[in-house]
């Protein structure tokens, strides 16, 4: 390594950046009628998708103002997203089916001015959208389902994709601009609005698309939500690469099937979906991932074992794991086979990137000596949305501090020792545990409680929430009572495994929650 | 023998409809086994041949997993994951390990998977 082993330096300077829109014009010239995006019994092609990108960003530039967009996982979702990058609208992009407070925060949040959904999640939104003043205009994409019906106050502008190829692709964005708005749970338990801009989203494609040795025309498959860092991204890398973005529902078997129909080059996914097939297919999963050239994990700690297995059973393939935050996304790798040796780390800085571990007063650890990890790079968000505060004090001197601990070893590999906050980490999805106790408190009967983060027992999650409950006397609270109204009023991995009664949360002076002793099991 | 599929909560319920009867074809017996698996993965008692995945809330794409792994271990068969892909029913379902089971053959006893 670099012969100041205390820091994780890039490995060179980042080279200029064009604008999405110039890969979209190649790729609809030369790869005109090559699989842009397949999504079930969709295909769009690179021309189609350049098409519907210049129609919907032509009838979104009309209106100046920022863009949420509420669509359900697929490939709308990435037309709607690079429509608003070329408009040179800031965006936010939220999933149409999360639970409506969920929606209700983040549109209240963000104060949009245009909505972007589709004809059948209308009905659905309405009335959270009537309630938003900001709202000035909704813009209805086409949809395969029956248009839902509904009457709205706003006017509402729905659009043909009939008409779309007579649209130029005009690109109003500028690199240095905020264009997107990522949702990310806080270390408080508020959720953070990431404002990335299109300078940040491509050099993070491009560090990718080098780290990873991505071929031009790649085929990837991913199960990954497109509403989040990584999946959105693996979009961008693959038209980056002029290649093929396969959108497979969530089920192992789905994804390997789609990896054999579409004779796929790549695949990603987070570490609980690589543990759910590995348990459930063992070595059959060989027939599906030996084809693959490259794999692409993150978002969660994967366990060793399963590392090896992968390299097993996808021998050809470049398996890369990246670590990273909505903030700055995939800031370090590791390709599994060529650092075999350094499995228990998280890598070294991706290409263009700088990652450094500092000590309280700032200064570089020595090797092995664990500090904050910060990180520098053209990748690193620019602020925080409407949050300065949290930007200033996130954002310092040019690098961005992380909150999580780690240390840097001597050969400038990255080990991590854990989050800062409270966070637990439920299959790749951050569960923040003051979200759950603001619902359980609404039970009637519940007079306190506190979540925090068990092992799952399973071994498939990592991190599953585990509840304390102190029930009000007399009150005739059962477990099952709880656990069902947490299923009605939360996602799917903020449901808590497991629901325990006590006598009372243990708790500092100042009120806080003592989650070190709960989870400790000294309840 | 209908004995051998009880399991406690369910055997019963199994026999009353008979699905698991003496006269049972092999058919019937991969149904009834099929739902009886289906019922104890997903956790639900009221799931049928005609149960969707969207119609049973507990079936989501990690315990599909399960259900996959419980099927294979107890008619000890492999699915076709390209036959199983398309599965969103327990229909689907029974018509998929049908057709992995070759010949009518010993019955092993449920076991809720691993």
């Amino acid at each position: 390594m670099g012969s100041d082993s205390r820091l994780a330096e890039s490995r060179e300077a980042p080279a200029s950046m064009e604008p999405l829109s110039r890969f979209l014009v190649r790729n609809a010239s030369e790869f005109a009628d090559r699989a842009a995006v397949i999504d079930g019994s969709t295909v769009l092609s690179h021309r189609t998708l350049l098409e519907r990108v210049a129609a919907l960003g032509e009838v979104l530039r009309r209106w100046k103002g920022r863009v949420l967009t509420a669509l359900p996982n697929g490939h709308a979702v990435v037309v709607a997203h690079y429509a608003a990058l070329v408009a040179g609208l800031q965006s936010l992009i939220v999933d149409a089916c999360a639970p409506a407070d969920d929606l209700v925060h983040a549109t209240s949040a963000f104060s949009p001015e245009i909505v972007l959904t589709s004809q059948d999640q209308i009905g659905r939104l309405v009335h959270i959208l009537d309630g938003l003043a900001s709202v000035q205009q909704i813009v209805l994409l086409p949809s395969a389902e029956a248009p839902s019906l509904c009457a709205t106050r706003h006017p509402v502008r729905i659009v043909s994709w009939a008409d779309s190829g007579s649209a130029e692709l005009i690109d109003l964005a500028e690199m240095d601009v905020p264009a997107l708005v990522l949702c990310t749970s806080g270390t408080t338990g508020a959720p953070k609005y990431v404002s990335l801009t299109q300078r940040n989203v491509l050099a993070a494609a491009r560090n990718i698309n080098e780290f990873m040795q991505t071929a031009m025309g790649a085929v990837e498959v991913t199960p990954l939500p497109l509403h989040r860092s990584f999946g959105l991204g693996r979009a961008r890398c693959l038209s980056l690469a002029g290649g093929t973005l396969v959108i497979s529902p969530p089920r192992g078997d789905r994804a390997l099937a789609l990896l054999a129909r579409h004779r796929a080059t790549g695949f990603s996914s987070v570490p609980a979906f690589f543990r759910m097939m590995i348990r459930t297919f063992g070595k059959r999963l060989a027939k599906y991932l030996a084809p693959l050239e490259y794999i692409e994990i993150g978002s969660a700690p994967m366990d060793r074992a399963d590392k090896l297995f992968l390299l097993e059973v996808a021998p050809r393939a470049r398996i890369c794991m990246h670590y990273g935050l909505t903030e700055a996304s995939r800031s370090a790798f590791i390709e599994f086979r060529s650092e075999r040796t350094k499995l228990d780390t998280v890598g070294r800085p991706a290409p263009h990137v700088a990652v450094r571990v500092v000590a309280e007063n700032g200064h570089p650890c020595t090797p092995g000596e664990t500090g904050e990890i910060i990180v520098r790079g053209d990748h690193v968000c620019a602020q925080y949305w409407k949050n300065p505060e949290l930007t200033k004090s996130r954002l310092r001197d040019g690098w961005f501090h992380t909150n999580d601990y780690g240390s840097v070893d001597a050969d400038g590999y990255i080990r991590l020792s854990g989050r800062m906050d409270d966070l637990m980490n439920v299959g790749g999805i951050k569960v923040s545990p003051e979200k759950i106790e603001g619902v359980v408190r609404a039970i009637p009967g519940v007079a306190d409680c506190a979540a925090v983060a068990a092992k799952d027992p399973r071994g498939i999650y990592g991190d599953v929430p585990l509840l304390y409950v102190v029930r009000e006397e007399q009150a005739r609270l059962s477990t099952a009572a709880v656990k069902s109204y947490c299923v009605a009023h939360l996602v799917a991995e903020e449901v808590p495994h497991e629901v325990i009664f006590i006598d009372a949360i243990p708790r500092t002076d100042a009120g806080k929650v003592l989650r070190a002793r709960l989870r400790g099991g000294v309840a | 023998m209908p004995g051998r599929y009880c399991v406690p909560g369910y055997g019963a319920g199994l026999r009353e409809r008979g699905t698991l009867g003496m006269e049972a074809t092999p058919g019937t017996r991969i149904e009834g086994k099929v739902v009886e698996i289906c019922r104890l993965v997903l956790k639900d008692s009221s799931i049928t041949i005609e149960s969707t995945s969207t119609s049973v809330e507990g079936w989501d794409s990690l315990s599909h997993m399960d259900l996959i792994a419980a099927i294979e271990a107890n008619f000890g068969i492999e699915l076709d994951v390209m036959d199983m892909a398309d599965v969103d029913s327990v229909g689907a379902l029974v018509e998929v390990v049908a057709r992995a089971v070759n010949s009518p053959h010993e019955e092993m006893p449920i076991r809720s998977s691993s």
